[in-house]
C-alpha cells in the first residue's frame, strides 16, 4: 500500500470529532497557562498579599515618619497620569500626521511610492531600545540637531517631550499601515460615485470615506494609545529622571519591591483590559458630521494647490519627525566609529570600545545576539504551533458571544505594558506563584512566548478569514478527509501568511526590552545590553549594538515584504 | 433497491433545511434518474444551491434523507460520497498546476504514478486542455479554468456530477458555447448530472428534465417541452420562457373554452374545468403569437397597435397595445420576413391550444414576481 | 440635451493600451451602447467621459466644450455602476438626495425631484431602508434614481444589469430605456451582452481591443457587419476559409480545402484571394439529404437543443467539422433527431465574405 494512501487513512482517523475536541482543548489550555494566566494571576496575588501591598503603597511606616505614608501611592498616581497624558498627545499627533500619509499611500500613484512605503515602515524595523537611543541622540545630544543649531547640548533634554517624540515615531508606522489598509478596503467605486454626483474630493472624504473607516480609525487610535501607555524600552532611555507608570514597575522590580510592583502592574492590566473592551463595543457608536454640506468651503479645500500644500506638509513632517531621527543612529555611529569626532581620542570610538578595549564589549554582544536569536526562535516556533489551531478555532468554530471574549484574551499581551507583563510572568512562574522557575533564560523564553502570541495569532486569524471555504469543499468532494484538506490545500494557501506571522513575531521578540529586563536574571538579550551600555555611558558601543540589531531586523522585514509581494 | 452500478440515481425524501428562521428548503422530494441531465432552476435564494449542497454532503439537512444509488448517505461525509462537484468560481487550487489539480483526487486515492498520469491525460484530452497542463491557474482565462474544474471532477471517476452555476462566471458568448460542451461531456461518459442555475434559457437548452424551485419548494418537474407547453402555475409560466398574461372571465367552459378579456375581447382557449363566470388569468407565450394585417380563420385574433419594434438579430421584439389597453409583447423570427413599424395596426394571431388558463390567484403580483 | 464627442482618445495603463485612438459621436437624446467583450475598453471609455480618468491623448467634448481638466464633479454626468455603489451608511433617501445636497441646492426642490425619481423607478415605498436590506434589482433602481436626481442630462451606465438574475435583467432593461426616453436624457450604456444592447439601443458601437470596429443601429450592425469580429460577436456563426474561384455578375464563388463550395451575392472579390466565409446559424436551413453541392453541406445531427421558439442543431459534417443551425419552431415542419443524415442550405445573400488578414 502506498505511503500516500496510508497517510490519508491516518488523516481520516484523526479528522474525527474526538480528536478535534482534544485539539481545541489543548489550544485553550495553552492560552490559559502560557498567555493569559500570568497577567490575570496578578490580581490573585495582590489580593492574597493585600496587607503587604497596602502597607508599602499607602501606609509605609518609613515614609510615614515624614508624613508621606502614601508616598508610593502618590508616585503611582503621578506615573499613571503622566502615561495617560503622554499617550493622549501621542495619539493625537500620530493620527493628525499619519492619516494624510495613509491617504496618499492608499489612493495616489506616483514614482517612488514603493520607496516611501518602505521608509514609512522604518521605525517598525528598529527595536524600541535602539529607536529610543537614536531619537535621544538626535534630539537630546550635542551630536544631533542641537549641535547643528550651535547649542551646547541637545535641543531637548531627557524627559516628557522626548518621550512624546519617541512614542510618536514608533507608533507612526502602525497608524499609517492600519489606516492605509482600512482606506484601501473602502470600495473606490463609492468615491467615484460621489464625485460624479458633484462632490469635490474633500467632501467625498468627509461624507463617504470617513464614515466607512471610522471603526478602523477608532481601533487604530486605541491601539496607538495603549502602545504608548505600555511602552517601556525606548522610554527607559529617553526619560532621564522623569518617570512614567511602566518605568516605575521596572524600578520597583529592580529594587525587589514586589508588592508595589505587583499593585501597579495590576492597575495597568486592568486599564488595558478596559480599553480593549472599549475598543470592541464602542466602534459603532461614535459618529461623524456626515449630514451637513458646505459646498463652497469644501470645494476650496479640494483645490489643486491646497492638496499639494497638504501633501508637502505631510511629507515634511514624516521626514523631519520620523525618518531622520529614527535613522540618526547610523550617522552617529559613522561619526564615532574611529574615535571622538571632537577631540579625536580613539579610546572613545565605537570600534575601540567594542573590539579593542580591555573590557571589550564584543564577546558580550556576541553571546547576547545568540541569546536573542534563541529566544526569538523558540518563542516564534512554539507560537506558530499553538497559534495556528487557535486561529482556526476563532474563525471556523461557531462561537457566538464567546468569540469576543476569546479575541480579547488573545489580545491581552498586546495591550498590557511590557514591564507589567514581564513582572506578572515573574510572579506567576516564580517563587510567588507556581515556583517552577527563577529569572533567567527560560523565564525570558516564556515571557516572549506570552507576548509574541498575539503577534502570531492576529495575522494568522486574518489569513484564515481570507481563506476560500469553497476551495476546501472542492478538495473534500474530490475525496480528501478534513485533515488531508488541511495538509494539501489549506497549508499551502497559508504559506506566505505563516511566514509573515513568523517574521513579525521573530522581529518583535528580537527588539523587546521592557519585559525582558524584568525577568532576565543573568541572561542578556541585545536590547537589554543596549540599555545597560547607555546607562553606563558607553554610547558608541551602544550605537554599534543598535545598528547591528537594526540591520538584522531590517533584513528580516525586507524578506517579509518580498514574501508578501508588492501590491 | 438501487440503480445500476454504472449510472447512479439520486433520491431526496422529505428534505428540510432551515437557517435560523429562514427556510431554505422544505419537504423536498426529488428523484433524479440514472444517466439524466437534471437541472435545478429558480431565482436567487430559492433553495436550489442548498439542495445541491445537501446532495453533496456539504450541508446537513435538518430533516429527511438522501439516497445515492439506493444507498442512504445521510451520515456520510462528502469525501466518501463518490461525487464530482463543479463550482461557479472554479475553485482551482492556485498553488498547483493544471496537471496537479486534475490529479488531486487520484493522488488522494494513493494510485501509482503511471495510473495517475494515464487518467489525468485522458481527462485533459476530453476537456481540451493538453496544451496547458503545466500552467498555473493565474495564467489561464475563465473558460479554461472552468474546463480544468470539469476535468478535475471527471478524472476522479465518479458517475454522479454536481454542478453549481458552472457557467455563471463566463461571459454570455462563452456561456452559450459551453452548453453544448458540457452536455456532450456528460452524455458521452454516461454520467448522471445535477446542474443548478438561475438562467432558464440555459436550463431549457441543456436539461433532460428540470425542477423549478421557488422559496424552498419545487413547483414543477418536467422536460423542457413540458414546462414550456404546460407550465403548472403562473410563476412557472412567467419564469420559464416569456409569457403574456391577460385578465379575463370564463364565458363558457368545456373542451374548447371561451374567455372574455377586458374590453369585451373574446378568445378561445383549450379545455378547462373552471366554471363559467370564474375569474382567470390567461397566458400566451411570446413566441406563439403571429402578427398579421388581418384576421385568420379558426384562430384567435386580437386587434392592437405596435408601439415599439426592436430588432434583435434573429428575432424582432414587438410591443403591442391592444384595443382594450392591455400591453402584449411578441417575439417574431426575423426569417419570416415581415416587418411592422411603430404605429401600425395589427392583429395578434394565436391558436386556442397555445392559450394557458389559470384561476385568478389571491396575489397576482406575487405570482408574477421573479423571486 | 448635450452631444458628446470623442476624438482620437488614447488611454494607457502602464504597458497596456486600454483605449486606442478612439473617436465617437453620440447625439442628443440618443440611447447609445458600447458593446464588446471583456477588456475591449468600454468601461475605460465611460470613465474617461465621466472624468474619473484623464486621456493620455485626444480630446472629449460636451456640446463642443473641451473637457480636459474638468473634474468629475463639474461634468454633470449621472453614473450607474455595475456594483451599484450605494453608500452603505446612508439609507435610500439619503443616497438619492446626495447629489443635490453636496451641491447645496434648495432642499425643497430636491425633495420634489427625489420623490419623482423614486416613483419613476418604482421604489417610492422604502425611503428608510438601508442598502443591505435591498435585493439586487432594488439596489440598481436606487442607483438609477440617485443619478437621475442629481440633475444630470447625460446618463452613463456601466454594465448596470450585469449583477442581476437573467430574468430580472430583461425587465429592468425595458424600464431603463423607458425612463431615459421619457426624461429626454442622453444615455451611454456599457455591456457585453448582445441581446441587451440590441433591445435597448438606438445605436451601438462595437469595441474590440480599445478601438471601434463598427457603429450603427442594431439592424445595421447585425445585417451588415463590417468585420469578422463584429459578425462573430453579434451571433452564432459558422466559419470557413477558402479561395475565391469565380467572381461575376455580382456573385462570388469560394472553394475551401475540404471541398465545400460557397456562393455569395454580397460582394465581389478578386479570384485567387484568400477569404473567410461566414454563415449565421439562424440563416441556415436543414433539409433531408440531397446531392447539391453549392451552398449545401452534408452531415449528421449530433446534438439538438430546445431554445424557446427555436431548435438548435449541432451537425457534424463529413469532415468532422461542426455546423450550428437555428430554426424557428414556428417555421419547422419537423424536429430532426440525433443521428439523422441531413443537408444544410443557405441563400447567397446570407453568405458573408471577409478578407483573410483578419483574425478573431
Amino acid at each position: 500500500m502506498s505511503w500516500r494512501r496510508l497517510l490519508v487513512r491516518v488523516e481520516r482517523r484523526l479528522s474525527s470529532r474526538g480528536f478535534s475536541l482534544l485539539r481545541d482543548a489543548l489550544v485553550l489550555l495553552f492560552l490559559l497557562i502560557f498567555v493569559v494566566g500570568p497577567p490575570l494571576s496578578i490580581f490573585l496575588l495582590v489580593l492574597r498579599s493585600w496587607g503587604e501591598v497596602y502597607q508599602t503603597v499607602f501606609a509605609d511606616p518609613f515614609f510615614a515618619q515624614i508624613g508621606q505614608g502614601a508616598l508610593r501611592w502618590n508616585m503611582i498616581q503621578r506615573g499613571l497620569l503622566r502615561s495617560f497624558e503622554i499617550a493622549a498627545v501621542v495619539t493625537f499627533i500620530d493620527v493628525l500626521i499619519g492619516l494624510p500619509m495613509a491617504l496618499i499611500l492608499a489612493r495616489y500613484d506616483f514614482r517612488g511610492k514603493r520607496l516611501v512605503d518602505t521608509l514609512v515602515d522604518l521605525p517598525m524595523a528598529v527595536p524600541t531600545a535602539a529607536l529610543g537611543f537614536s531619537l535621544y541622540l538626535f534630539w537630546g545630544s550635542i551630536d544631533g540637531i542641537g549641535g547643528l543649531l550651535g547649542l551646547e547640548g541637545g535641543l531637548f533634554s531627557r524627559g516628557p517631550l522626548l518621550i512624546i517624540l519617541t512614542h510618536v515615531a514608533f507608533s507612526y508606522p502602525y497608524i499609517v499601515r492600519s489606516l492605509k489598509e482600512i482606506i484601501e478596503s473602502v470600495d473606490q467605486t463609492l468615491e467615484h460615485a460621489a464625485r460624479t454626483l458633484g462632490a469635490p474630493p474633500f467632501t467625498v472624504f468627509r461624507t463617504v470615506t470617513a464614515p466607512l473607516i471610522k471603526s478602523g480609525l477608532l481601533a487604530g487610535s486605541i491601539l496607538c494609545f495603549t502602545r504608548s501607555l505600555g511602552e517601556t524600552g525606548a522610554t527607559l532611555i529617553v526619560a532621564g529622571a522623569f518617570y512614567t507608570a511602566p518605568l516605575l514597575v521596572v524600578e520597583y522590580r529592580q529594587l525587589l519591591m514586589i508588592p508595589p510592583a505587583a499593585f501597579l502592574s495590576m492597575i495597568l492590566v486592568s486599564i488595558s483590559a478596559f480599553l480593549l473592551a472599549l475598543l470592541r463595543f464602542s466602534a459603532e457608536r461614535f459618529g461623524l458630521p456626515i449630514k451637513e454640506a458646505w459646498p463652497r468651503a469644501e470645494r476650496l479645500l479640494s483645490g489643486r494647490a491646497q492638496r499639494h500644500l497638504r501633501d508637502l506638509m505631510t511629507f515634511s513632517f514624516f521626514v523631519l519627525l520620523i525618518l531622520i531621527p529614527s535613522s540618526f543612529i547610523f550617522t552617529y555611529l559613522i561619526r564615532w566609529w574611529g574615535g571622538s569626532p571632537y577631540i579625536g581620542n580613539p579610546n572613545l570610538g565605537a570600534f575601540y570600545q567594542v573590539f579593542l578595549a580591555p573590557d571589550k564589549k564584543w564577546p558580550a554582544l556576541q553571546s547576547s545576539i545568540i541569546t536573542s536569536f534563541k529566544v526569538a526562535a523558540l518563542a516564534t516556533g512554539v507560537n506558530i504551533l499553538a497559534g495556528l489551531p487557535m486561529a482556526f478555532l476563532l474563525v471556523r468554530k461557531n462561537l457566538g458571544r464567546l468569540r469576543g471574549l476569546l479575541d480579547a484574551l488573545v489580545d491581552i499581551p498586546l495591550t498590557v505594558p511590557t514591564s507589567a507583563l514581564g513582572f506578572s510572568f515573574f510572579l506567576f512562574w516564580g517563587t510567588k506563584g507556581l515556583n517552577l522557575l527563577g529569572p533567567g533564560f527560560w523565564m525570558v523564553v516564556l515571557v516572549h512566548i506570552g507576548f509574541t502570541y498575539p503577534y502570531v495569532v492576529r495575522p494568522l486569524t486574518a489569513v484564515v478569514e481570507g481563506l476560500d471555504p469553497h476551495l476546501e469543499e472542492a478538495a473534500r468532494t474530490l475525496g480528501a478527509p478534513p485533515l488531508t484538506v488541511f495538509r494539501t490545500v489549506i497549508l499551502p494557501s497559508m504559506r506566505e501568511g505563516i511566514l509573515a506571522a513568523a517574521i513579525m513575531a521573530f522581529t518583535r521578540s528580537l527588539g523587546e526590552t521592557g519585559a525582558t529586563i524584568v525577568v532576565m536574571g543573568l541572561s542578556r538579550t541585545v536590547p537589554v545590553l543596549i540599555v545597560q551600555w547607555v546607562e553606563s555611558l558607553a554610547l558608541p558601543a551602544a550605537a554599534f549594538a543598535c545598528v547591528l540589531l537594526i540591520a538584522i531586523s531590517l533584513t528580516l522585514l525586507l524578506i517579509l515584504r518580498y514574501v508578501l509581494g508588492w501590491e | 433497491m438501487g440503480g445500476s452500478e454504472e449510472m447512479p440515481d439520486v433520491r431526496l425524501v422529505n428534505v428540510t433545511k432551515r437557517y435560523g428562521r429562514v427556510i431554505a428548503v422544505e419537504g423536498l422530494n426529488l428523484h433524479v434518474r440514472d444517466g439524466e441531465y437534471f437541472v435545478l432552476l429558480g431565482p436567487s435564494g430559492c433553495g436550489k444551491t442548498t439542495t445541491l449542497r445537501i446532495i453533496a454532503g456539504l450541508t446537513k439537512p435538518d430533516e429527511g434523507r438522501v439516497y445515492i444509488d439506493g444507498r442512504d448517505v445521510s451520515g456520510i461525509p462528502p469525501e466518501d460520497r463518490n461525487i464530482g462537484l463543479v463550482f461557479q468560481h472554479f475553485e482551482i487550487f492556485p498553488f498547483m498546476t493544471v496537471y496537479e489539480n486534475v490529479a488531486y483526487s487520484l493522488m488522494i486515492q494513493g494510485l501509482d504514478e503511471e495510473e495517475i498520469e494515464r487518467r489525468v491525460y485522458q481527462a485533459l484530452e476530453v476537456a481540451g486542455l493538453n496544451e496547458v497542463a503545466d500552467r498555473y491557474p493565474e495564467e489561464l482565462g475563465a473558460p479554461e479554468l472552468q474546463r480544468c474544474s470539469i476535468a478535475r471532477a471527471l478524472a476522479k471517476g465518479s458517475r454522479l456530477l454536481l454542478l453549481d452555476e458552472p457557467l455563471g462566471s463566463l461571459d454570455p458568448e462563452t456561456r452559450e458555447r459551453f452548453r453544448f460542451t458540457l452536455r456532450s461531456l456528460v452524455k458521452g461518459r454516461g454520467l448522471t448530472a445535477i446542474h443548478v442555475t438561475h438562467d432558464q434559457e440555459e436550463a431549457m437548452a441543456i436539461a433532460d428534465r428540470i425542477a423549478v424551485f421557488r422559496r424552498g419548494r419545487v413547483l414543477q418537474v418536467g422536460t423542457p417541452m413540458e414546462l414550456y407547453e404546460r407550465p403548472a402555475s403562473i410563476f412557472v409560466a412567467n419564469f420559464v420562457g416569456e409569457t403574456n398574461f391577460l385578465e379575463g372571465v370564463i364565458e363558457r367552459s368545456g373542451e374548447r373554452s371561451l374567455v372574455r378579456l377586458r374590453g369585451d375581447l373574446l378568445i378561445e382557449a383549450g379545455g378547462s374545468n373552471l366554471r363559467a363566470g370564474s375569474r382567470v388569468v390567461i397566458g400566451v407565450r411570446r413566441e406563439n403569437i403571429l402578427l398579421e394585417e388581418g384576421k385568420a380563420e379558426g384562430l384567435n385574433a386580437l386587434p392592437g397597435r405596435v408601439i415599439r419594434a426592436a430588432f434583435l438579430g434573429k428575432i424582432i421584439r414587438y410591443r403591442v397595445e391592444l384595443d382594450n389597453g392591455d400591453l402584449v409583447e411578441v417575439k417574431q423570427p426575423t426569417r419570416l420576413g415581415r416587418f411592422f413599424g411603430e404605429g401600425e395596426r395589427v392583429y395578434l394571431i394565436f391558436p386556442a391550444e397555445k392559450v394557458l388558463v389559470y384561476p385568478y390567484p389571491e396575489d397576482l403580483r406575487y405570482e408574477l414576481a421573479l423571486r | 440635451m448635450p452631444e458628446i464627442r470623442l476624438e482620437g482618445v488614447t488611454k494607457r495603463f502602464g504597458e497596456v493600451v486600454a483605449v486606442r485612438d478612439l473617436s465617437l459621436e453620440i447625439r442628443d437624446g440618443e440611447y447609445f451602447t458600447l458593446l464588446g467583450p471583456i477588456g475591449s475598453g468600454k468601461t475605460t471609455t465611460l470613465m474617461l467621459i465621466a472624468g474619473l480618468l484623464e486621456p493620455d491623448e485626444g480630446e472629449i467634448y460636451f456640446d463642443g466644450r473641451p473637457m480636459r481638466g474638468v473634474p468629475p464633479e463639474d461634468r454633470r454626468v449621472g453614473f450607474v455602476f455595475e456594483t451599484f455603489a450605494l453608500f452603505p451608511h446612508y439609507n435610500v433617501w439619503e443616497n438619492v438626495c446626495y447629489g443635490p445636497r453636496v451641491r447645496g441646492e434648495d432642499p425643497e426642490a430636491t425633495r420634489k425631484v427625489a420623490e419623482e425619481m423614486l416613483e419613476m423607478v418604482l421604489l417610492e415605498d422604502r425611503p428608510d431602508a438601508l442598502p443591505d436590506e435591498l435585493s439586487g434589482g432594488m439596489k440598481q433602481r436606487v442607483a438609477l434614481a440617485r443619478a437621475l436626481t442629481s440633475g444630470a442630462r447625460i446618463l452613463l451606465l456601466d454594465e448596470p444589469l450585469g449583477a442581476l438574475d437573467a430574468k430580472i435583467r430583461t425587465a429592468l432593461a425595458h424600464d431603463l430605456r423607458r425612463i431615459v426616453k421619457d426624461l429626454g436624457l442622453t444615455a451611454i450604456h456599457v455591456t457585453n451582452s448582445v441581446e441587451e444592447a440590441m433591445t435597448i439601443s438606438d445605436r451601438i458601437a462595437v469595441l474590440h481591443r480599445g478601438s471601434v470596429e463598427q457603429v450603427g443601429t442594431p439592424r445595421e450592425v447585425y445585417e451588415n457587419p463590417r468585420t469578422l469580429f463584429v459578425m462573430d460577436f453579434m451571433g452564432d456563426i459558422n466559419l470557413f476559409s477558402g479561395e475565391v474561384t469565380r467572381a461575376d455578375g455580382g456573385f462570388t464563388e469560394v472553394t475551401t480545402p475540404e471541398g465545400f463550395t460557397f456562393r455569395s451575392s454580397r460582394r465581389t472579390m478578386s479570384p485567387g484571394s484568400e477569404v473567410h466565409v461566414v454563415v449565421r446559424a439562424e440563416d441556415a436551413d436543414i433539409l433531408p439529404r440531397t446531392e447539391e453541392t453549392v451552398n449545401n453541406l452534408h452531415g449528421i445531427v449530433k446534438e439538438k437543443m430546445f431554445l424557446l421558439g427555436f431548435m438548435e442543431y449541432l451537425i457534424e459534417l463529413e469532415t468532422k467539422q461542426e455546423f450550428i443551425v437555428e430554426v424557428p419552431l414556428m417555421m419547422s415542419e419537423r424536429i430532426w433527431e440525433v443521428g439523422e443524415a441531413v443537408s444544410i442550405t443557405f441563400a447567397p445573400e446570407k453568405v458573408y465574405l471577409f478578407e483573410k488578414e483578419e483574425s478573431l
